[in-house]
């Protein structure tokens, strides 16, 4: 069976490192792939662009997707994903540090699965991150 | 009727002393003849003749006595001379022949003068019996004529029982009856008298007095008819009968004419009682003779006062009036006056009365009409005319009245001098003849007649004048049909006001409000600018901020976890303090961030159950820290309208504060409840914690101020900052009282 993997598309390094050693301790770091836009993430989803040639399980179990990108707005990308066929039923968590109602609601409006908030609190994020990974690779069962 | 046979004694009586008398008479006369014979014959000497004196003497008392006594005076002239004239001349008888004829002569003139005398006498006597018959007869033919054709009614009755003797035509006429019905019969059978009291008055009159004159009586004529008579009567005798000489003077038309005139002066004289004006006869000697009741009450004086009295003696002082001078002329010179006169009454009261003062018959007559409220209401007319005149011409409006043909009638001060003229220079003229600009003057008189001949107003319309300065006004007209004071003639009362400089204020304000608008627009423009530059600030704020402090937070812990062996245990505080710092900005960040959120955005009103939100704060807090036993009590059922998510901030911050600084009391007590005052709500957060000094109050609600320090209780002061502006936004006030150790109330309210 393929292995699943998570997407995750954030564009701020720090963070980056962040989730990954958070990942990597509940042992998911081998199975996150990363890209830092909103056009990757499309591409590297739809097997486009940069990611034409991708290999790999055709669709993650789960995509870790922030709101602040560049290029497409992370809210874009939710439309355009839940828009195409291949991705419409694609588990999207939308992980953010921004705590604005309206994103929140924007995000579940344009179809995420889940909104979770980055907390400032380490701690707290690497607890978030694990369950978050624990949940979409183990617990739930993708479409 | 006794008096005949009285009489027949009493001439019988007279007829013998009658006789004596002559007799006597007759004596005497020759005595007296013989005595101046005495006396002449002395004086004369004698041969006077001896008979001289009685010839006159017997010749008179022949004439007057008769033959008798003329015989009689003879003889004893005769026996005088004989007895004593002769002898005195010396010889005792008729001695000569002279004396023997004379004597002869005298005795046979004597006798022939008696005889001629006598039958002189009695030839008189016949004459006049004669005489007296033809006159009776004369007379009675005069009085049978006169009786039956006098017009005035006449009867003859037997006294003795009233039978009717004899009647005269007017009679007949009066009473209407025939001859036939009449005579024979008695006023009583026929009850001529209307009134048998009357009758037996007028028969005892006629018994008593023998005659009555002019009584009115009241008869019955032969229909029933009422008549009154003016009666006379006399006791008569025919044929002997004693009977009863009646005249009836027919007086029923005069008493008739008399009672008509009586009542109708009756009439008349209550006419003039009841008069409302008052009337008063003064006579020629100044006194009252009549005074009716509303003389009376314009004299303030009763009829028994001045009856009778004298006008000056009444009115002390009054000589010096113009009002006695009046009624003086009237009185003397007879023509007629009148007088408006104000009269001061004793008791200084005024009263103005019209008088009009005529001569009559008996003086004056004077017509008095009390006028003094109508004085009283021309004055006041008169005041409130000239109240009327200064308030117009105080008015700063135009105010005219036109009449048909657009000429002014009435002008007020301030019309007449925008027009450049006085009011009256104005009245009169049209304003074709001073308005500057004729088209102007056609527009207004073109108006002017549409509104007389279609009856309606016009009101408040804008028009045009060019003033007499050559300045255009700008006039809001008010134009009325009226009818003209006085006459019947429609006319037109007009009322302008000079808004020009009203239209210049609109302007202006409109300008302004114009101006006003963009540049609310402008800023309003701004502040949405600025909004959304705050909007995209906090959202910088809180996405771009956070994400630093998450990788100083994140890899101070990643150092601290994975080479936590290899560090001191000064390396490890040192991380320590990153992470602390950077959690403490953390949370500034937050509370700027709700800050700021607080501020923004229109707040959505809903209804909000406060208590369960109290309720489900408290609870979380003692979920999370389940070794502290705090005693908390949130009245139920408080409610309010606010905005449901910043008033959860409120309350979180609130029952937060609450919790922390319970933190340090044995025996922690949190409340929520309301207090009501009138129709306010006060929702308060009460604990029993560590409280603040009252003196620094004033800082409390202020950012970043804080009252504790930061070991003591950790936070970060900008809560009680956002909370302010929350319930501010919400139009309410908070307050906060606090005791040192024994703890603090916040209490705000939403509106």
């Amino acid at each position: 069976m393929t292995a699943k993997t998570i997407l995750l598309v954030e564009d701020n390094p720090q963070d980056e490192m962040l989730t990954l050693r958070a990942l990597k301790k509940i042992n998911l770091a081998n199975q996150v792939d990363v890209v830092r836009d909103g056009q990757q993430a499309l591409d590297y989803l739809l097997r486009e662009g940069e990611f034409a040639g991708r290999s790999g399980p055709e669709l993650p179990a789960v995509v870790l997707l922030d709101i602040n990108l560049p290029r497409i707005s992370g809210l874009k990308v939710l439309e355009r994903l839940r828009a195409d066929s291949r991705t419409r039923l694609l588990p999207v968590v939308i992980l953010t540090s921004s705590d604005e109602e309206q994103d929140r609601f924007r995000g579940y409006l344009n179809g995420a699965n889940s909104f979770v908030r980055k907390p400032v609190d380490s701690s707290k994020f690497y607890e978030t991150v694990s369950r978050l990974g624990v949940y979409w690779l183990a617990v739930n069962d993708p479409p | 009727m006794n008096s005949s046979a009285d009489g027949e004694a009493k001439s019988q009586t007279h007829t013998c002393l009658g006789c004596f008398v002559t007799y006597a008479a007759a004596i005497a006369s020759a005595a007296a003849a013989f005595i101046i014979y005495q006396a002449l014959s002395h004086l004369v000497g004698p041969g006077l003749p001896p008979y001289i004196l009685f010839y006159p003497a017997v010749m008179l008392v022949a004439l007057l006595a008769g033959m008798g006594p003329g015989l009689l005076a003879t003889a004893v002239a005769e026996f005088t001379v004989i007895y004593w004239i002769l002898p005195m001349e010396g010889h005792l008888a008729p001695a000569r022949v002279v004396e023997i004829l004379g004597t002869v002569v005298f005795l046979g003139m004597g006798v022939f003068i008696s005889v001629v005398a006598e039958l002189y006498r009695r030839a008189r006597e016949r004459a006049a019996t004669y005489k007296q018959e033809i006159s009776l007869h004369e007379s009675e033919t005069r009085f049978s004529s006169v009786f039956h054709t006098d017009p005035i009614g006449m009867n003859i009755t037997r006294f003795a029982d009233g039978q009717y003797l004899d009647v005269n035509e007017s009679f007949l006429s009066l009473f209407g009856y025939m001859r036939e019905e009449i005579l024979h019969h008695t006023a009583t059978e026929l009850e001529t008298w209307a009134a048998p009291e009357e009758r037996n008055r007028f028969i005892r009159t006629l018994r008593d007095q023998g005659s009555v004159r002019s009584v009115e009586t009241r008869h019955r004529r032969k229909s029933g008819e009422i008549l009154i008579a003016l009666v006379s009567a006399e006791l008569i005798e025919v044929s002997g009968e004693r009977c009863i000489l009646t005249l009836l003077q027919d007086i029923t038309e005069r008493k008739r004419a008399e009672a008509m005139l009586r009542e109708s002066e009756e009439h008349f004289r209550d006419t003039l009682d009841n008069m409302m004006e008052g009337c008063q006869i003064l006579g020629f000697d100044w006194r009252y003779l009549y005074i009716n009741k509303a003389a009376e009450k314009h004299n303030r004086r009763s009829n028994e006062e001045l009856l009778t009295k004298k006008y000056l003696d009444m009115w002390p002082g009054i000589e010096t009036t113009e009002v006695f001078k009046v009624i003086q002329r009237c009185m003397e010179e007879r023509v007629t006056q009148r007088i408006e006169n104000e009269f001061v009454f004793p008791d200084g009261t005024v009263g103005w009365f019209e008088l009009s003062i005529q001569p009559v018959p008996q003086g004056v007559f004077i017509l008095s009409q009390d006028i003094t409220e109508r004085k009283r209401s021309e004055k006041a007319l008169s005041d409130s005319q000239r109240l009327l005149k200064v308030i117009l011409d105080l008015v700063p409006q135009f105010i005219f009245a036109k009449d048909r043909n657009s000429r002014h009638v009435l002008v007020n001060l301030a019309c007449a001098e925008a027009n450049g003229m006085k009011p009256d220079q104005m009245v009169g003229l049209r304003d074709l003849d001073f308005v500057r600009d004729q088209a102007q003057a056609k527009s207004f008189m073109s108006d002017d007649l549409e509104i007389i001949e279609s009856g309606k107003p016009k009101i408040r319309f804008e028009e045009r004048l060019t003033d007499a300065t050559g300045r255009t006004r700008i006039l809001q007209t008010t134009k009325i049909p009226f009818t003209l004071p006085g006459t019947a003639q429609t006319a037109l009362l007009g009322v302008s006001v000079d808004i020009t400089e009203l239209k210049l204020a609109e302007a202006e304000v409109q300008k302004l409000n114009a101006e006003l608008e963009r540049r609310v627009h402008e800023r309003t423009v701004q502040l949405e600018a600025a909004n959304k530059e705050l909007e995209a600030f906090a959202y910088a704020v809180s996405h771009d901020l956070r994400a630093p402090l998450r990788a100083l937070d994140g890899f101070s812990q990643a150092l601290s976890e994975d080479y936590g062996p290899k560090l001191s245990g000064e390396a490890h505080n040192f991380l320590d303090q990153i992470v602390l710092a950077s959690r403490h900005m953390g949370e500034l960040i937050d509370g700027l961030l709700t800050l700021s959120r607080s501020t923004r955005g229109e707040l959505q009103l809903e209804e909000v159950d406060l208590s369960a939100h109290a309720e489900a704060i408290l609870a979380e807090h003692a979920k999370a820290e389940p070794f502290r036993r705090v005693t908390w009590t949130v009245e139920p059922g408080l409610g309010a309208r606010c905005d449901s998510r910043l008033i959860e901030v409120v309350l979180t911050n609130l029952l937060d504060n609450a919790w922390k600084y319970t933190a340090g009391t044995p025996e922690p007590t949190i409340r929520f409840y309301a207090e009501h005052r009138g129709n306010e709500h006060i929702y308060c957060v009460a604990d029993n914690g560590a409280g603040f000094d009252m003196r620094h109050a004033d800082k409390l609600f202020q950012p970043f101020q804080r009252l504790h320090r930061q070991e003591e209780f950790p936070g970060i002061g900008i809560g009680l900052a956002t909370v302010q502006r929350i319930v501010h936004r919400h139009g309410g006030i908070i307050r906060a009282t606090g005791t040192p150790g024994k703890g603090a109330t916040f209490s705000f309210s939403l509106s």
